[in-house]
């Protein structure tokens, strides 16, 4: 039904760079977990994903949001207040994962109402360790928002 | 708080300390004093003496009336006796003694005082007795009245025993009598006992007043009649008082009948006391009173004496005032109006009676203040002159006002000048320096003429070599005018006027008139005013556009740096974001190809993509020192003050680790308290002392921070022990991503005194460093001493 039961989690993965989308699934793949990583290369096409408009009508919503700021079209930032100022959507967790350290940035992102806030490590085996204790905490740590009544009937 | 709000009171009342009118006061105040002590001085001793004399004198008269009326009652109780005594004689001779106790009842009957009466043979046994009371004392006849018989022989006259007391506790005293004619030697005789109430009632009556006592003793000077019977019932002697023993016991003729004195009676009142001897009995009557009774009428007295003085000098301080102030009205009067004038009240004068010496002066200062008046009413009509005068060249130079080009400026200047001066033509010739020619800039209704150049020698160049101006009331008849073009077009009358900007004389001013003397000598300093007032409104012109010019060019240079400044943070924030990006793939992907496919790749493959990975990363370091720097030329915080000690030890704390690596000592002295960015600060402090224990030598590194203060800047010192830096490397060390040795030896990007030295700068300071190789290094920075308070100055305090 969900990802949860496939033991993973159901994952909207916002980054421009194709290359930091596939470290990210390459770091999450060595967890050993099968998570359902949705891709969205732009502010605007993340929004589309979550309100399921044009492409993503069949489109589920994500358990976690990891969201890069610096984005086209449609800054981080921007998809971030939208995503806090929608009922619907303002309950699932977002995870800013950027390149960024600058403390603007974080201050922003948290007064957003960011999740939390990670920086991308250079080193791989930093960003491997990262994204592992980023998977771990959302799935085993934390308690996620439960399915509300649009979904069940989604599904 | 009483005395001092009646003290407020009293300086309101009297007048300002300083003043004559407070000397006048004063003056008659002590004297009105002085008056009053000196009459005190000499009354008072005098009339305390009339209250002692008139107290002595009452007492005299009293004891004097009391003595008389014992003497009368003693007297007749004596006479009587002697009657009494004949009739015995009479009836014992005849033998009848039927007839003895008539006599004895009528003896009785006539003296009330007599109480017993006794009829003695020669053996002084009483042969007859009679009583007015049924119990009659036993007492015996009184030794002492029979052994005077004895003595006195032949004497017949009545003898007074001493006081006996009655069976009914009554003081009575005997009397006793020779009959006539016995035996020298017999004792016969009467012998009577006297009742001495009737003399109690005298000393009561006669005491004087109501403390006052009044008492009569006997010749051995015991008590015999008293108010209080009690005491003449103790048989109170009374031999220690000098008064009484002068009185009773002293026999001479020379002595005063009248004694007086004082002395502390029985019972222990000190009293003032007056006797008087009542003879032939040998008795003494005296009189006594309290001595606080005189004393109370002596206070009374001085009191009153006080009161009067008091009252008296009160009255002398209310004359002293109100004379005072009348001696010295006409002073304030003239000095009030000499105020007047002062303050400007020319037509003040000085009201005043009198022809006194004060009211001469006041007529005298009248005449000057009239004068004054006369005079300054002249000056005040030449002030309004030349005021309208200005307020007309001030209205007419409004519109020079704000900035505007020179030609309307200049256009503007001929208006004015044409309006303040009334001249009907107007013109501006300006001296040309590079062709010495006095170029026309601007004019008004002398047309033609003007637009001719000028003629060596002519009046313009004359008033522009001379600086003087030429006024001429009649072109015509002038002489120093060469060419008189002018009056070709009507005008009769010119004024040639120089003027200077900048204080150079740049041109002439040429004024005309068609009216012949329109311009004369006497208004020369009204026109040379206008001259100068035009030439600082050029001046002011100029000044004007060049400084609208130089805030055109600083709002530029301004906008454009801040341009460059958002363009400089907008670079930074790329870099952070874009510049990272690619290094990551580069390393993140490069270290993801050796961990899946390392087992396909050479030997070689290891060694290569540790460089790839070791590049990406310095790179990553490099940009990060980078932003870590353009962010402490951005960050722009207000310096507070900062305490050094408390910077130094914040930067300690973050070396903490470092600092047990290395095991390094780290030492200062007294720090101050300077104007800085604190954040900063502790950055400075810790890549300084850092870099000290970071390039050490094989001895444990030692870092002391001091500072001490020269001129106007806090000079910090940061010494080390460590490798030392060759001189020649002494500036390069503080440019970015310099580096004197390799990462193998000492790690870093050389971005730390870079870092130092924008920190130091943006503080106003400078940096540099003292150092030998070997010999370790100081580092050296400067912060300007602000005027806060500084560490040493609180301590000092």
């Amino acid at each position: 039904m969900t990802g949860e039961d496939n033991g993973g989690l159901r994952i909207l993965h916002v980054e421009d760079n194709v290359g930091d989308v596939r470290l990210v699934a390459e770091a999450l793949k060595e967890g050993g977990r099968k998570h359902e990583i949705a891709v969205a290369c732009d502010g605007v096409e993340a929004l589309d994903y979550l309100y399921k408009r044009g492409g993503h009508c069949r489109a589920p919503t994500p358990n976690v949001i990891l969201l890069d700021l610096n984005l086209p079209k449609k800054g981080g930032l921007e998809v971030l207040a939208e995503i806090k100022a929608d009922p619907e959507l303002q309950n699932i967790p977002v995870v800013v994962f950027t390149s960024s350290s600058a403390p603007l940035d974080i201050n922003r992102a948290y007064r957003c109402h960011a999740s939390c806030y990670v920086t991308k490590p250079a080193d791989l085996s930093e960003l491997f360790r990262v994204v592992s204790v980023i998977e771990k905490f959302w799935l085993m740590a934390a308690k996620l928002p439960p399915p509300c009544a649009a979904d069940a009937t989604v599904s | 708080m009483a005395v001092r709000s009646f003290i407020e009171v009293l300086e309101r009342f009297l007048p300002a300390r300083r003043s004559i009118e407070w000397r006048l006061f004063w003056l008659l105040a002590m004297t009105a004093l002085c008056a009053v002590i000196a009459v005190n001085l000499v009354w008072l001793p005098g009339s305390i003496r009339e209250i002692e004399h008139a107290q002595e004198e009452l007492q005299r008269v009293s004891v004097q009336a009391a003595r008389d009326h014992i003497r009368h009652f003693t007297e007749k109780l004596e006479l009587s006796l002697n009657k009494a005594a004949l009739l015995f004689h009479v009836a014992l001779l005849e033998g009848d003694r039927q007839a003895l106790p008539d006599i004895a009842q009528r003896l009785l009957h006539e003296e009330p005082a007599l109480e017993e009466v006794r009829l003695l043979n020669a053996q002084g046994e009483p042969i007859f007795r009679s009583s007015r009371r049924l119990a009659i004392t036993e007492a015996e006849p009184d030794r002492f009245v029979f052994s005077r018989f004895g003595l006195a022989g032949d004497r017949e006259e009545p003898q007074w025993g001493a006081v006996v007391i009655s069976d009914t506790s009554e003081p009575w005293i005997s009397l006793a009598i020779r009959r006539p004619s016995s035996k020298p030697d017999a004792q016969d005789g009467i012998y009577t006992l006297v009742n001495l109430k009737r003399l109690l009632h005298i000393a009561e009556e006669f005491r004087l007043t109501k403390e006052g006592r009044l008492y009569v003793v006997g010749r051995n000077a015991r008590l015999i009649a008293a108010a209080d019977p009690s005491l003449v019932l103790r048989q109170l002697s009374l031999a220690e008082r000098p008064l009484v023993r002068q009185l009773v016991f002293s026999r001479s003729i020379y002595d005063p009948i009248f004694v007086h004195g004082h002395y502390e009676n029985e019972l222990g009142v000190s009293v003032e006391a007056t006797g008087v001897r009542l003879e032939p009995l040998g008795w003494g009557v005296v009189v006594e009173q309290p001595r606080s009774l005189v004393y109370a009428m002596i206070w009374a007295k001085v009191g009153f004496f006080i009161a009067l003085s008091v009252a008296g000098l009160a009255a002398a301080l209310i004359l002293a005032h109100f004379a005072s102030r009348r001696f010295t009205a006409p002073i304030t009067r003239l000095r009030q109006g000499v105020e007047q004038i002062a303050a400007g009240q020319l037509n003040h004068r000085v009201v005043m009676e009198g022809d006194d010496e004060i009211g001469a002066l006041a007529m005298q200062f009248n005449r000057m203040a009239g004068a004054l008046d006369a005079s300054y009413q002249g000056l005040e009509h030449k002030i309004a002159e030349r005021t309208r005068e200005l307020s007309s060249l001030y209205t007419a130079m409004a519109p020079l006002a704000g900035g505007r080009s020179m030609e309307e400026l200049l256009g503007c200047v001929i208006e004015v000048l044409l309006a303040a001066t009334g001249a009907d033509g107007a013109a501006i010739r300006s001296h040309v320096p590079e062709t010495d020619v006095f170029t026309c800039v601007a004019q008004r209704g002398l047309g033609q003429y003007v637009a001719e150049s000028v003629q060596a020698g002519s009046a313009v160049e004359q008033v522009f070599v001379s600086g003087q101006p030429i006024i001429s009331p009649d072109i015509a008849a002038d002489g120093r005018i060469k060419r008189k073009r002018q009056t070709e077009v009507g005008y009769q009358s010119c004024a040639f006027l120089p003027f200077a900007v900048n204080g150079r004389t740049r041109g002439i001013i040429h004024l005309a008139s068609k009216r012949v003397g329109y311009f004369t000598e006497e208004k020369c300093e009204y026109l040379m005013t206008i001259a100068r007032l035009m030439g600082i409104v050029l001046e002011n012109n100029e000044l004007m556009q060049a400084s609208v010019n130089f805030a055109e060019e600083l709002s530029r240079s301004n906008r454009e740096l801040e341009r460059s400044n958002r363009e400089l943070e907008q670079f930074a924030y790329v870099a952070s974001h874009d510049l990272q990006e690619p290094l990551r793939m580069v390393s993140g992907y490069t270290q993801l190809l050796w961990q899946r496919y390392k087992n396909q790749l050479g030997p070689e493959a290891a060694e290569f993509i540790g460089f790839a990975v070791e590049g990406a990363k310095r790179m990553h370091g490099l940009i990060n020192d980078l932003l870590a720097y353009s962010r402490f030329g951005t960050k722009n915080t207000e310096f507070a003050a900062t305490d050094c000690e408390v910077a130094l030890q914040k930067a300690v704390d973050n070396l903490q680790g470092a600092v047990a690596d290395s095991q390094a000592v780290i030492t200062h002295g007294p720090l101050p308290i300077v104007a800085a960015d604190a954040e900063q600060l502790v950055q400075l402090f810790q890549n300084l002392v850092g870099n000290g224990m970071k390039y050490h030598a094989s001895a444990p590194p030692a870092v002391h921070v001091n500072c001490e203060q020269k001129e106007d800047a806090w000079v910090f010192y940061v010494r080390d022990n460590g490798i030392g830096i060759d001189p020649q490397y002494r500036e390069r060390i503080f440019v970015i991503f310099q580096r004197l040795h390799t990462r193998e030896q000492y790690p870093g990007t050389g971005i730390g005194l870079a870092i130092c030295k924008k920190i130091v700068e943006r503080h106003g300071g400078r940096i540099w460093v003292d150092s030998q190789v070997g010999k370790g290094s100081t580092f050296c920075f400067t912060i300007p001493v602000q005027p806060t308070k500084t560490r040493e100055a609180g301590k000092n305090a």
